[in-house]
């Protein structure tokens, strides 16, 4: 079989497994003919001047199919037995949690105060059967299928995912944390998120992807091919901290594409952590289309061996007085690579608006290499907008500083790099959160 | 004398250069447990890089000498090695360390020290407070980043405070006092002088005599040119005072004179 009919028809076998709406298999079968048609993307348009579009194409390995069974909401307690990743103290008070492994329908909880209040945590198969009025409204709405051809090929083979709403006025004041693991070798996968939140709510959510051997790469990290897509629709007056951490394993070449509306007095604070992973590109746009919309975009990563990372940020301000800072800090280490490309673009009628953009790279060794590359378009003269970027190796009298005081070189590295990205982890103001986010980071600096 | 019948600090004829120009030129110098010294001399005669070289500074070549430590030689030792001997240098510029707390530095910096890597941290934070509060620092110093945005003072402070918490036998001090008002000046001294013992000796190395009248030194060198050129007791800081660097210039340029007629004559 070619791959066309093995894509159109594993579409289909995912809509009907999930028996899924017409207008949702329809949407899917749209999406394969668009992934099939799109040509590669142009190398020469700078999006993908970086990194080769032929690295992602699933032709090598299978798209995993659900298996049929329905996603299910069980206790708190029995979610968190299936990973250690909740054994730490930061997980303690969740308001709710999801994991999904592979294409197998996900498990779910959320605490009885927050469903009482009518938010909803489910994977989007279970949430299209029981809500389908508000997931056909949201889905595919920030990111469409003529997006780009990989979220076309994500809208077409999903399963399971994320589904968070959070209905007008309800504030959840603790953490929401979906773990999406991958453990099947030569597969394609496919983890979607979904967030909703109404006017006047707020909500803070991790999305976590990782990666666990399983008994077909007798305990080698799985070959995984993983188109993620994660859209949030930010209501007025609402909050959303969302945090996605790209923990992938050493054999995982990932796509990834982020992208938030901002309505009207609306915050929204979005993290990537990046840590893990082959060969990433990762795609996070955030656009300000209300009046008083603040966003900010903070990242760390932290690259060794030969990863390579292509992230590529926009500041969309579609509306006058409107809010954007970026603040985006790598290091990176052996061979690794590292290309930013941050957009800022402010309309002609986006006046009063404030863009700003920070890109601070430190280099470990000689041989890893980070480009920073700003790209503004500033349409309207009416508007305050910064941008700053530094390449450099550490600081070497830093280093001896720290030296004379007994740290090793290695414990002096690693406590200079913790400096280096403690000032955008602080901004995180949840207190569990934070020392969550830490333990991802200090779990990979303790590797060196 | 240290255990092994050693002088804890020896250099011996110590010739070091950097980007190919020789700075110093023949440094000797022996400090014993118990006892504290002061090198003087003027900016640019070499202190500071003495002081770096001997805590093991990549940038500096060394040519010829030795540097010892309770007889052993350290200068194939690394920075950090020469550190977890007990060796210490409160910098005449620290460094800041953006993002990292004084307290997560302290902690780091007994825990590399630590057998078994482990301090914990209700023990460190009591000696911490308290050796805070013997230097009169502010609590809230240690959430502050090291040294970011700090003013000369409390770097100099924050100096001091990490030879309390480290507890060092070898104590080089460079230029501690520049850049301290008289109050601060009397806090640091009285610190210095809390950590004079029998088993610990302490280098001052500073180019004005004020420090001295607090921490009084068992002897002083005078640094020129890359070289001690005098030693004696603290009645050559006070001549020092009195007469300025001058004076040793004219009297060694006697003394070369001196040298150069007696060669004359022998020939
Ligand atoms: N890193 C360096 N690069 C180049 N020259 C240096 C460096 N460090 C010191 N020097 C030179 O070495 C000499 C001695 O400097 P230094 O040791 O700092 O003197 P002091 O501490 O006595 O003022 C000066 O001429 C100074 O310019
Ligand atoms: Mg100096």
């Amino acid at each position: 079989m070619s791959t066309a009919t093995i894509g159109a028809d594993a579409a289909r076998a995912i809509a009907r497994a999930g028996n899924e709406p017409d207008w949702l298999e329809r949407w899917r079968l749209q999406a394969w003919d668009s992934y099939e048609e799109a040509p590669l993307p142009d190398r020469v348009v700078h999006l993908w001047r970086y990194t080769e579009p032929e690295k992602f194409l699933i032709d090598k390995v299978n798209p995993l199919l659900p298996d049929g069974g329905e996603g299910r909401a069980v206790d708190p307690a029995a979610v968190m037995a299936l990973s250690d990743k909740f054994s730490s103290e930061a997980t303690q008070n969740l308001a709710g949690l999801l994991i999904q492994q592979d294409a197998q329908a996900p498990v779910f909880a959320l605490e009885d105060e927050w469903r009482d209040a009518g938010v909803i945590l489910c994977d989007l198969s279970t949430a299209v059967q029981q809500h389908p009025e508000i997931v056909e409204k949201h889905l595919g709405k920030q990111v469409p299928i003529e997006e780009s051809k990989f979220a076309a090929l994500n809208a077409a083979l999903f399963s399971g995912g994320v589904f968070l709403y959070v209905p007008a006025g309800v504030e959840i004041g603790t953490p929401v944390h979906a773990l999406y693991q991958s453990g099947q070798d030569l597969a394609a996968v496919f983890p979607r998120t979904l967030v909703v939140l109404e006017e006047g709510a707020s909500a803070i959510m991790i999305d976590e992807y990782g990666s666990a051997p399983d008994a077909s790469t007798n305990g080698a990290s799985p070959r995984v091919i993983a188109h993620a897509v994660t859209e949030a629709s930010v209501g007025k007056n609402a909050r959303l901290q969302y945090v996605n951490v790209q923990n992938w394993g050493p054999r995982t070449r990932s796509h990834y594409t982020q992208k938030f509306h901002l309505g009207r007095d609306t915050q929204a604070v979005s993290v990537g952590i990046g840590l893990g992973g082959l060969y990433n590109k990762t795609d996070v746009r955030t656009e300000l289309r209300g009046a008083n919309a603040y966003s900010e975009m903070i990242g760390i990563l932290f690259g060794d061996a030969s990863q390579h990372f292509d992230n590529h940020t926009e500041q969309i301000h579609v509306h006058g007085h409107t809010y954007s800072d970026l603040d985006f800090k790598v290091v990176l280490e052996n061979s690794a690579r590292s290309a930013y490309t941050g957009l800022i673009r402010i309309n002609i009628d986006a006046p009063d608006s404030e863009a700003y953009q920070e890109n601070r790279n430190l280099l470990l060794d000689k041989e890893c290499r980070a480009e920073s590359i700003p790209e503004l378009e500033i349409l309207n003269e009416n508007v305050r907008c910064t941008h700053g970027a530094t390449v450099g190796p550490i600081d070497e009298e830093q280093v001896f500083y720290l030296m004379t005081r007994g740290m090793s070189r290695r414990a002096a590295e690693r406590i200079i790099v913790e400096g280096f990205f403690a000032p955008v982890l602080d901004r995180i103001d949840d207190k569990a959160m934070h020392a969550r986010l830490w333990d991802y980071v200090r779990d990979k600096l303790q590797t060196r | 004398m240290s255990d092994n019948g050693q002088p804890l600090f020896e250099v011996q004829n110590l010739k070091v250069a950097i980007d190919g120009n020789e700075i110093l030129r023949g440094v000797d110098l022996t400090i014993n447990e118990g006892e504290v010294h002061a090198i003087m001399g003027r900016n640019g005669s070499g202190k500071s890089t003495m002081a770096n070289v001997v805590m093991g500074h990549p940038a500096y070549e060394v040519l010829e000498g030795s540097v010892k430590y309770k007889g052993e030689d350290v200068l194939d030792l690394d920075t950090d090695e020469r550190a977890r001997l007990g060796m210490f240098l409160a910098f005449q510029y620290p460094m800041a360390i953006p993002g990292v707390t004084v307290s997560k530095f302290l902690h780091s910096a007994l825990k590399a020290r630590a057998e078994g890597g482990d301090v914990p941290v209700r023990e460190f934070r009591v000696n911490l407070n308290k050796a805070m509060d013997l230097l009169g620092v502010d609590p809230s110093f240690a959430s502050r980043y090291v040294n970011d945005g700090f003013s000369g003072g409390e770097k100099k402070r924050l100096e001091i405070l990490q030879m309390f918490v480290l507890e060092p036998t070898l104590c080089i001090l460079d230029e501690t006092d520049s850049g301290l008002d008289i109050d601060a000046l009397k806090t640091v001294a009285e610190g210095i002088n809390a950590l004079r013992s029998e088993q610990r000796a302490i280098l001052l190395i500073t180019h004005y005599q004020r420090m001295l009248n607090y921490v009084e030194p068992d002897v002083v060198h005078v640094m020129m040119d890359g070289k001690i050129v005098r030693t004696g007791g603290i009645e050559l800081a006070e001549a020092l005072e009195e007469k300025g660097y001058e004076w040793i210039e004219q009297e060694l340029f006697h003394d070369t004179d001196a040298a150069t007629a007696a060669e004359a004559a022998q020939a």
